[in-house]
């Protein structure tokens, strides 16, 4: 295909591609189809066929008119949104006015700076990962797009300048051959689409490398206009029973959560999934759960005197813009700095997050203890003792008779003392989870509304969803004396293994219960299990979850397939929005600076330390021993991997000693150059010689040796009258010329001295006699 | 004539004007994203900055590896077409693109011309040729090269330039013009008068120099019978009749001190003129040729004609420079002393020269045998009507 085709094929692809990446970013816009059209549309009446071509005047007129129609009405507007979309649509509708011109250079790069122009609007608009893949894209169309219109240009500056040496009879001139063709061989293309790739690849690292590495200034990264956070739906402050209909299950990213072991480095393993606390509600009335007497009674959050005693976890959880403080978290939690900007609820029981920070995507660390042998702990120590520890036993027993009975008959039969309450409580969840008499879902529960939504379900239709389970469990236990409150939080088993970390979305809300126990009903296991037996002292509380498990399907080789890609897909939005649209001054020195600098430091360390060295070393010799080889297979990957390995170090042994066989010729033959450079150099007064006695007639033939000439010379000068002293002159120029030329010993100032004294001589005498050129032709010819 | 050179190691980068243009784009962009902290322009302005480090490193790489030889003739007549070959070869494992290889063709005094050719694509381990054609229309010694190689490849943001080799000469012969018949038959006569007096001897004469088919009118006794029996036609010998046609051209280069059009026209003439006489003898052969000028009067030539003393006396006539010396006499006499009788003496002068001028030919005069051999020197002056009856330029 002809360079100039693909050029043309390849700029409309360009403005296809900076619109499409326009539209992402906007609410419902299709500039990106009217390009698609126009671009087609294009490529076959323009450029191919020829059949409409605008010219410089009509489209100079369009574009005036795209000015005054499309970006002049906003020019005043104070909107800076309506006015910067109104800026895009200028540039969509100027290029595709260029897309029907006849393209030239100045058409192409027109085309070229609008679409970068286009695109630079779009960054201003979108967040999206899907709007970094694109953005690759781009740029492997806009390098080849740049290629080819520098070879096009190429081949026109010397078809120009071909042209332009007109032959001529009277002046002098030159025409190239074949100066204005391509050579669009397969091997070409080849190479072409190769060295692109590459170019490519080189500048994405380049740019991922000057994008983390150049420095922040400090201030929040930039958000799309559009972009507002997101409202909670599954999570509230308050739970009330029977509002919603049919619960939808909304995907949407709520945080994601990263365990990590401070010390190791290395990920926390976790079994099952992970209960994230939210909010504390106590009070049960009229199908409500809330949390009475609340007021704002958040305060900084501080780090423990001393830290708690475990298994300590770092959590590392990234929020969303959300609509709510709360950050949810596994607890119990604690901080290691008093730097932190959080802020903490005991009444709640809640970490919250400044309110200006509500808006942006939000980072925070917090370590806790509350894994062991990768389970959350069910029975965690309570920091305190309830804020209100009667509220815990308020269950409204008037409107819940059927509740009231059940909790009786259930703990009837189990039997269980009420010195056990941990038994008992556990015995209820169990019974209320797993009987089979009470299901999991999240279609419409009620179906009597004169009754309490608890009462109905109990009665009529034993179908809820987790706060349903929730608010039974809770009000059965207090029913029994038990002191229980409801949890508001996530639940989220949506491990990632490609970043390691817990994906919650929306539709992992869930409610669960807590117990209180006083500091002697603690099991005494569990106190000493923990270490620290002080901790308890406040007595504890004991997490219980009747919410059966949904009945979903197990997951098909299809389904399994899908997962993996969204998975995939979720790690690379989680790594965009970390890494790339959330890289302020904080994250910047938190994800690149920090680490670099501790890298450094560490591979300093390793490499001063003659211990590493030694381990490294032993490492080494144990991997290679052949005893590990596993011989007796047919394959080996240890043996595998030091074969490939003895490769490699023999290729590059055998690259280095190449390079350094060239670079030692070079360096020989360039001394030979600088010799025989020298030796000229030195030579040169012999040249003087011959050129001096070449104007008088007399040169040294081709099977003349100096010596010859210079004797021959002599025999010349001897016939003139009283020239005695010249005679023995061209000898010794010619010896001096054998000891440099051949003897390799250049003139020392004595000899260079002589030397110049003997040619002045020879000058001055032979230049003065004027006859002399023509008596020696004489001699010559006699 | 080949030159191979490999690329020598000083290259020189330059920034195009495309360039400077690309960087202020950049530096707004980069700007704006670091001004407002939009992350996305950030990696908008990294992606635009890329290609500005990628074309310092792919100009570089495109130069490398490469080696450039030349193809010329070592000399030419002015006006005629000048080939030049230049081959590329890529010695790397990668391709090289658009590279554009330039030479000036200099002689001191004119305006340096810049031919070039574009290799747009030479493969790994591929040798690819180009040729430039032109013509040079006026004589002397040119220098071609040292040839110089750029590319801008991949974007045409730098250009990198590297020099190559070292520059040859070609000599640009003068322009050959046309003998008219009027000065074949002057020639003819001048050597009727010294062959008379030769005996001819022997049923066919001269040399042997070829054959041909035989043609009415010739003699059956030129029949070479061997020849028409192998070829079953009738073939003749052809003899070369040994006529002594020995010429000595005397040229004299002169000029005012500050030239007009007319005398630099003149001694233009004048040079051509004795190009076309030595060219033309040398065709003909069976002759000797001098040839001295008062450009190079220590440097005449002689020999009998042939191309190899044909070139000698082009490149002399090639390279000379006329000048306010009237060395004439000088030459004259050591002409004269060195002729021997057969000789006929030309002497083309760009101005009017009058032999019996005693001022300036008086000594040639005083001795009896050079005044003898004075009286066959013919004058030919290219400022007067006569050379046009004998000389025309194509």
């Amino acid at each position: 295909m002809k360079i100039e085709r693909l050029l043309q094929i390849n700029t409309a692809v360009l403005a296809v591609t900076s619109a499409l990446l326009y539209d992402m970013g906007q609410p419902d816009t299709h500039w990106s189809m009217l390009m698609t059209v126009a671009a087609g549309t294009s490529i076959w009446l323009t450029d191919v066929t020829g059949w409409l071509r605008l010219n410089r005047i009509a489209a100079s007129i369009a574009a005036a008119a795209v000015f005054l129609l499309v970006l002049f009405p906003q020019l005043f507007s104070w909107d800076n949104v309506l006015l910067i979309q109104a800026i895009a649509r200028m540039l969509v509708y100027l290029q595709i006015v260029l897309l029907f011109q006849r393209k030239e250079r100045r058409v192409y790069w027109q085309l070229i700076v609008l679409s970068l122009l286009l695109l630079v609007v779009a960054t201003v608009f979108t967040q999206g990962a899907l709007f970094g893949l694109l953005m690759v894209a781009y740029l492997f169309t806009a390098l080849s797009a740049m290629v080819l219109l520098f070879l096009y240009h190429e081949v026109q500056l010397h078809a120009a300048r071909q042209s332009a040496a007109r032959p001529s009879a009277e002046a002098s001139f030159f025409v190239s051959d074949a100066s204005g063709k391509i050579d669009e061989t397969d091997r070409s293309g080849r190479e072409f689409l190769r060295r692109l790739v590459r170019m490519g690849l080189a500048t994405l690292a380049f740019t991922a490398v000057a994008f983390f590495v150049l420095p922040r200034l400090g201030q929040p990264a930039w958000r799309s206009p559009f972009q507002k956070e997101q409202r909670l739906v599954g999570y509230a402050g308050e739970v009330e029973l029977g509002a919603l209909g049919h619960v939808i299950e909304d995907p949407a990213e709520v945080l994601r959560i990263k365990l990590t072991d401070p010390v190791a480095g290395r990920m926390v393993p976790v079994v099952g999934g992970l209960y994230l606390h939210g909010t504390v509600l106590t009070h049960y009335a009229d199908r409500c759960w809330t949390l009475p007497y609340a007021r704002n009674t958040a305060r900084k959050l501080r780090a423990p005197r001393s830290l708690p005693r475990g298994e300590i976890a770092l959590q590392s959880i990234v929020l969303e813009p959300m609509d709510r403080p709360e950050v949810f978290c596994v607890q119990p939690f604690f901080v290691h700095k008093d730097d932190s900007e959080l802020r903490f609820d005991p009444v709640r029981q809640s970490v919250l997050r400044p309110e200006e920070e509500m808006g942006r995507r939000y980072s925070l660390t917090l370590q806790t203890n509350a894994f062991r042998e990768g389970h959350q702990r069910t029975l965690v120590p309570a920091g305190r003792k309830p804020f209100d520890p009667e509220r815990l036993y308020q269950v409204p027993r008037q409107e819940l008779p059927t509740l009231v009975a059940l909790a009786e008959r259930w703990m009837a039969e189990s039997g269980l003392p009420e010195e056990r309450p941990i038994d008992r409580a556990r015995f209820l969840a169990n019974k209320l989870r797993d009987s089979g008499e009470f299901e999991y879902s999240l279609g419409t529960q009620r179906q009597d509304f004169t009754i309490d939504p608890i009462e109905d379900f109990l009665k009529n239709n034993p179908k809820g969803h987790c706060e349903y389970f929730a608010t039974t469990l809770a009000l059965m236990l207090r029913s029994q004396g038990i002191p229980a409150r409801m949890i508001v939080g996530y639940k989220c088993d949506e491990f990632n293994p490609l970043g390691n970390y817990f994906q919650v979305r929306q539709l992992h809300a869930h409610t669960w219960v807590e117990i209180y126990l006083t500091p002697d009903q603690v099991p005494a296991d569990e106190m000493a299990n923990s270490g620290e037996p002080g901790a308890w002292a406040q007595g504890a509380w004991l997490r219980l979850d009747a919410t059966p498990g949904s009945d979903a399907d197990e997951l098909g080789a299809a389904g399994q397939l899908l997962a993996t890609a969204g998975k995939s897909i979720d790690w690379f939005q989680y790594v965009w929005n970390n890494y790339v649209m959330e890289m302020d001054r904080f994250r910047q020195r938190q994800a690149v600076y920090r680490p670099l600098a501790n890298w450094a430091r560490e591979t300093y360390i390793r490499m001063t330390s003659l211990e590493w060295w030694k381990e490294t070393g032993r490492q080494i010799l144990e991997f290679l021993d052949p005893r590990h080889w596993n011989l007796d297979a047919w394959f080996s990957w240890r043996g595998g991997l030091i074969g490939m390995g003895i490769c490699f170090v023999l290729v590059g042994v055998l690259r280095v000693a190449r390079w350094l066989i060239r670079r030692w010729r070079h360096w020989i033959a360039a001394r030979r150059r600088r010799a025989t450079a020298a030796a000229r150099t030195d030579v040169e007064f012999y040249r003087r010689f011959q050129l001096l006695l070449g104007r008088r007639g007399m040169r040294r033939t081709a099977g003349q040796t100096q010596r010859e000439f210079a004797r021959s010379v002599g025999g010349r000068i001897a016939a003139e009258p009283g020239s005695d002293e010249l005679v023995r002159l061209p000898e010794r120029i010619a010896e001096a010329f054998y000891a440099v030329r051949f003897g390799g010993h250049p003139l020392d100032k004595t000899g260079r001295e002589t030397v110049e004294q003997a040619l002045s001589r020879l000058e001055e005498v032979l230049g003065s006699r004027k006859s002399f050129s023509r008596r020696a032709k004489e001699t010559v010819a006699s | 004539m080949s030159l191979a050179s490999s690329i020598a190691k000083s290259f020189r980068t330059t920034i195009c004007r495309e360039a400077w243009y690309y960087l202020a784009v950049l530096a707004v962009i980069a700007g704006a994203a670091m001004f407002r902290e939009i992350n996305l322009l950030l990696v908008l302005a990294g992606m635009i900055a890329g290609p500005l480090w990628l074309s310092w490193r792919e100009v570089a790489a495109n130069l490398r590896g490469l080696r450039v030889s030349r193809r010329m003739p070592q000399s030419i007549c002015a006006g005629d077409l000048l080939v030049v070959h230049l081959e590329l070869v890529n010695t790397r494992r990668r391709g090289s693109w658009a590279v554009a290889v330039e030479e000036p063709i200099r002689r001191a005094g004119r305006a340096t011309l810049q031919p070039g050719v574009f290799f747009s694509y030479v493969g790994p381990g591929q040798a690819n040729e180009r040729s430039y054609h032109g013509r040079l229309t006026e004589r002397g010694r040119y220098e071609i090269g040292p040839v110089r190689l750029s590319t801008r490849f991949p974007f045409g943001l730098l250009k990198r330039t590297t020099t190559v080799g070292q520059s040859e000469s070609v000599v640009v012969f003068p322009r050959l013009g046309r003998l008219t018949q009027a000065w074949l038959a002057r020639h003819h006569e001048a050597f009727e008068g010294d062959q008379r007096h030769q005996q001819r001897s022997g049923r066919v004469e001269g040399q042997f120099y070829g054959t041909r088919y035989w043609r009415n009118g010739d003699s059956r006794r030129s029949i070479d019978w061997r020849s028409s029996a192998r070829r079953d036609r009738l073939v003749v010998r052809q003899y070369e009749q040994p006529h002594n046609r020995d010429v000595a051209l005397v040229v004299e280069l002169w000029q005012p001190v500050e030239p007009s059009k007319d005398d630099q026209d003149r001694v233009g003439l004048a040079v051509s003129f004795a190009a076309t006489v030595i060219a033309d003898v040398c065709r003909k052969g069976d002759a000797r040729l001098s040839l001295a000028t008062t450009a190079a009067p220590d440097e005449p030539i002689a020999g009998p004609a042939s191309t190899a003393i044909m070139h000698d006396c082009m490149r002399q006539l090639a390279v000379a420079e006329a000048d306010d010396d009237d060395r004439l006499p000088r030459l004259l006499e050591s002409a004269l002393d060195q002729m021997g009788s057969g000789h006929e003496i030309i002497v083309i002068s760009t101005r009017d020269v009058d032999l019996d001028d005693a001022g300036r030919f008086g000594r040639l005069r005083q001795e009896a045998s050079r005044a003898a051999a004075l009286r066959r020197v013919r004058v030919i002056s290219t400022s007067g009507p006569t050379l046009a009856r004998y000389f025309q330029v194509e």
